[in-house]
């Protein structure tokens, strides 16, 4: 067990490792230099020596493998630069966008669960009758539509007919619970239905799977109800799986949240990471792509290590 | 050697998808054919230039002259969804084909090979897996600039790793069989083992995953396209439609509700379709559910 702890986190640090590189290099090999940036635009045409001086002022005239070290040492202790336009820490202003990002996915991933657990076993257990292709036709629509299509459709029902929610916009939860949760109904059930439609179809997979094997028929053989069978065999064994799905579509749901961040106007990371892009502000894009890069990582590893701690079975050498 | 993740243990639990009868397969084989015979023939299909604009008629509803109305521009709807798809089939299936081409020639040399090969190859896709896929998207694009081609380039890379992983899995179950031993034995060159006796027996699992793909493609490309990151503006595309309704939603839904429908509908028949034929494919998941 402690064996496969350590290898489990030796190979995410690995990955880590190749993805913090693989971002460092991306960005200093591509064409835009940062001087020009700084000094006005990439269209600009600064003389020589300013461009020297910005140069030696961000240590650009170094040797790429003693920038490629220093700045490994900075993301370590959690400095990740200065924003090429403004001048501010990047790292501060991250840690606010990356928390009203995650105000988004928390609600979205308990909706996603909440709904998508229940319907899923529901349907299972209503095989046969018309609840299950109505979940499972649910569930494909939730694959197939986008976010750019429910985000419209809920604002032009919710916001535009009805009146009942603004179509856009963001307002902290410190300032105005009430207006913080009106703004976020629309972005957390939008940002929920893919995950939702997964989470419902697996569960739905999984319990009938459960349903099919020999202890299920022993269990009822012996005399157990329904409601037992179901509670203390199945459901043990069938939401195994699920772990991994909610998991999974946490990280999804930080991808995801690009689209949904941007139909709504929610001024998340997703939104810093594109307003970094437009104004070519290259530490910007490296932090963002870096901070969801760790996130994911990490999500995969407590997921697998969550494994084995739900799975007695799974006892990796 | 790679551990059994987290996201190969999704893709078998994915595996059984629920049941579908032959109707659906029909009717969503038929839906995709539909989509292909609007993009080959979207010339005939109206009369109108996706581009060219007209003052007089912005945002009109459905008309006898314009069938699916007009958007903020004026521009007839029914003409670019139809030139949309020529742009959404032809980023779609050329990435898959990239991706898949990429993958397998990567997973088969990896499994192949083994040792430091299939190390540093499956290292470097898993670095790939591990970022969200439109968000590594977005930041490639950041670099190699906004253009059709560029995204079937990153759709195409964001691809390669699986079926980089699914070609290594079958590479190793097939690499020590009798068959491979002969043909080694034979004196064949190693590119002759890979193509001759390897790539006939991975190939069937790629095309399942091919197949499934092209939904999820459809998906990346009009997203990116949405975010602005796709084909340029007045360049028709699904995303850049609903991105540009979008904005006018307050004064007429209908530039809208055409190209979010063409989309849903779209990929729906996708994985159907897909999932249709991995069901047909793979005597495992038979009457599975």
């Amino acid at each position: 067990m402690a064996a496969y702890l350590l290898r489990r986190s030796g190979a995410a640090a690995t990955l880590l490792w190749i993805v913090v590189t693989f971002v460092f290099f991306a960005i200093y090999l591509l064409p835009g230099d940062p001087a020009l940036i700084i000094l006005g635009g990439l269209e600009s045409h600064p003389s020589a020596d300013q461009v020297a001086a910005v140069h030696r002022e961000l240590g650009l005239d170094r040797p790429i493998v003693v920038r490629y070290a220093e700045w490994l040492g900075r993301v370590v202790h959690g400095d990740m630069g200065h924003s090429l336009i403004t001048g501010l820490p990047v790292a501060k202003e991250l840690v606010v966008r990356l928390s009203r990002t995650l105000e988004l996915i928390v609600p979205a991933t308990v909706l996603a669960a909440c709904i998508g657990l229940p319907a899923g076993v529901l349907a299972a257990r209503r095989r046969g009758t018309a609840l299950d292709p109505f979940v499972t036709a649910v569930a494909l629509l939730g694959f197939s539509v986008p976010a750019f299509v429910i985000g419209p459709t809920l604002v032009a029902i919710f916001s535009l007919g009805l009146h009942v929610v603004p179509s856009e916009g963001y307002v902290a939860l410190t300032e105005s619970p009430g207006a913080f949760f009106s703004y976020l109904i629309l972005p957390a059930c939008t940002l929920a239905a893919a995950p939702l439609a997964t989470t419902m179809r697996m569960t739905r997979s999984s319990v009938l799977e459960q349903l099919s094997f020999d202890y299920v028929r022993t269990a009822r053989s012996k005399g157990l109800g329904e409601r037992w069978v179901f509670a203390r065999h199945v459901l043990r064994n069938a939401l195994l799986p699920v772990i991994t799905i909610v998991g999974l579509q946490v990280g999804a749901m930080f991808a995801g949240s690009v689209i949904v961040e941007t139909v709504f106007n929610w001024p998340g990371m997703n939104l810093y990471l594109l307003q970094g892009i437009n104004q070519r502000d290259y530490p910007v894009i490296q932090a963002v792509v870096l901070v969801v890069a760790v996130i994911f990582v990490l999500v995969n590893l407590l997921i697998d290590l969550a494994y084995t701690v739900f799975d007695p079975r799974i006892r990796y050498g | 050697m790679v551990s059994r993740t987290a996201a190969a243990r999704v893709t078998a639990a994915a595996a059984g998808g629920p049941g579908r009868g032959r109707s659906t397969m029909l009717g969503s084989a038929l839906a995709v054919a539909a989509v292909f015979v609007l993009a080959v023939f979207a010339p005939l299909v109206t009369r109108y230039s996706p581009l060219e604009m007209d003052p007089e008629v912005r945002m009109s509803a459905p008309s006898a002259a314009h069938l699916l109305g007009t958007d903020g521009f004026g521009r007839d709807t029914l003409s670019r969804i139809a030139y949309g798809a020529r742009l959404s089939l032809a980023v779609s299936l050329s990435s898959v084909a990239l991706g898949g081409m990429a993958g397998a020639a990567l997973g088969m040399t990896a499994g192949y090979f083994g040792g430091a090969t299939e190390i540093v190859t499956m290292r470097i896709m898993d670095g790939l897996l591990s970022f969200p896929p439109i968000l590594l998207a977005v930041f490639v694009i950041t670099f190699l600039g906004p253009s059709d081609v560029n995204v079937t380039l990153v759709i195409g890379l964001l691809y390669t790793p699986r079926f980089a992983r699914l070609a290594r899995a079958s590479t190793l179950s097939i690499r020590e069989t009798e068959y491979v031993q002969a043909a080694r034995a034979l004196g064949a060159t190693t590119v002759r083992v890979l193509r001759r006796a390897i790539l006939p027996n991975v190939t069937a699992p790629l095309l399942v995953q091919a197949s499934l793909g092209l939904g999820e493609a459809i998906l990346l490309e009009s997203g990116l396209s949405f975010l602005g990151l796709g084909a340029p503006p007045p360049a028709p595309s699904w995303g850049s439609m609903i991105q540009e309704a979008s904005r006018f939603m307050s004064l007429s839904l209908w530039p809208l509700v055409w190209p979010a429908i063409t989309i849903s509908m779209t990929v729906l028949a996708f994985n159907l379709l897909g999932d249709g034929l991995r069901e047909r494919l793979d005597p495992r998941l038979r009457g599975s559910l």
